[in-house]
């Protein structure tokens, strides 16, 4: 007696699951291997300018980030210590804006580092600039 | 006659493959969920250590300053020109922190200059740092 081929075995046919875990297989593996996990710490440079920018009596803490990892607080050299030093001395220091001044040279892991002591210490309003 | 019942029809026993599958596609799920396509830099830096470091955000504009004074975004080094016409372009589609991966030994008017430029272009500039 003829079959027709549709009807081979119809009763204990099985779907084929080999082809579907093959692209399942692929899929994982693309997946894996394109997958980044990006953990990245650090801290956000985006500081509020103060609403009052003209408030004399509260003129910027500068500090001059020079070449030979220096840094300078009105003229004289103090390390990392004396940035977050500085900073804790003022009485008024969450307002109290502070200005990382970059020199030509100088390097910027120091002026990040310094910039990190000034927030440790208080301050919150911590930009970069260029030394001129 | 009382059969074992580890050898009841042995030649027709295949392998259960439904936990297998099950898992895979548990853990495919997963990756897809997990994958964040973000574009590396591709290059290696040397990040400052600071102690007021923050968990960055995942999904975020990439981009490296190399202690030769490179910029680099997705293996390319694009330069300083460069930045400005690509956050641009990467915000237009999608809002998204910049987070800069600065060498520590990299020139510090180099970063300013990029933290502007960044912002300048409408990014939340953030600066990538590791813990101590």
């Amino acid at each position: 007696m003829k079959q027709s081929r549709f009807q081979i075995s119809g009763e204990t046919r099985e779907i084929e699951l080999s082809p579907l875990i093959d692209m399942v297989f692929i899929l994982l593996i693309f997946f894996i291997v394109t997958t980044v996990f990006v953990d990245e710490s650090g801290f956000s440079t985006a500081q509020s300018r103060p609403a009052k920018p003209s408030d004399d009596d509260k003129p910027p803490l500068t500090f001059t980030v020079l070449p030979n990892n220096v840094i300078e607080y009105e003229g004289r050299p103090i390390g990392l210590a004396g940035v977050a030093a500085q900073v804790r001395n003022q009485p008024n220091r969450r307002q109290r804006p502070v200005i990382i001044q970059v020199a030509s040279g100088g390097k910027s892991g120091l002026a990040i580092q310094a910039m990190d002591q000034a927030r440790a210490a208080g301050a919150t309003l911590v930009n970069f600039a260029k030394a001129r | 006659m009382k059969q074992s019942r580890f050898s009841q029809a042995p030649a027709l026993q295949g392998i259960n493959v439904s936990p297998l599958i099950d898992m895979v596609f548990i853990l495919l799920i997963f990756f897809i969920v997990a994958a964040v396509f973000v574009e590396e830099p591709g290059v290696e830096v040397r990040k400052p250590s600071t102690i007021t470091a923050e968990k960055l955000e995942k999904d975020s504009i990439l981009l490296a300053l190399t202690d030769t004074d490179d910029i680099y975004y997705g293996g390319e080094n694009i330069g300083i020109d460069g930045v400005r016409p690509l956050i641009r372009r990467l915000l237009r589609t999608k809002d998204m922190p910049v987070i800069l991966q600065v060498d520590r030994d990299a020139d510090g008017q180099t970063l300013v200059r990029l933290i502007e430029e960044a912002r300048l272009s409408g990014g939340k500039v953030s600066v990538a740092s590791k813990l101590p």
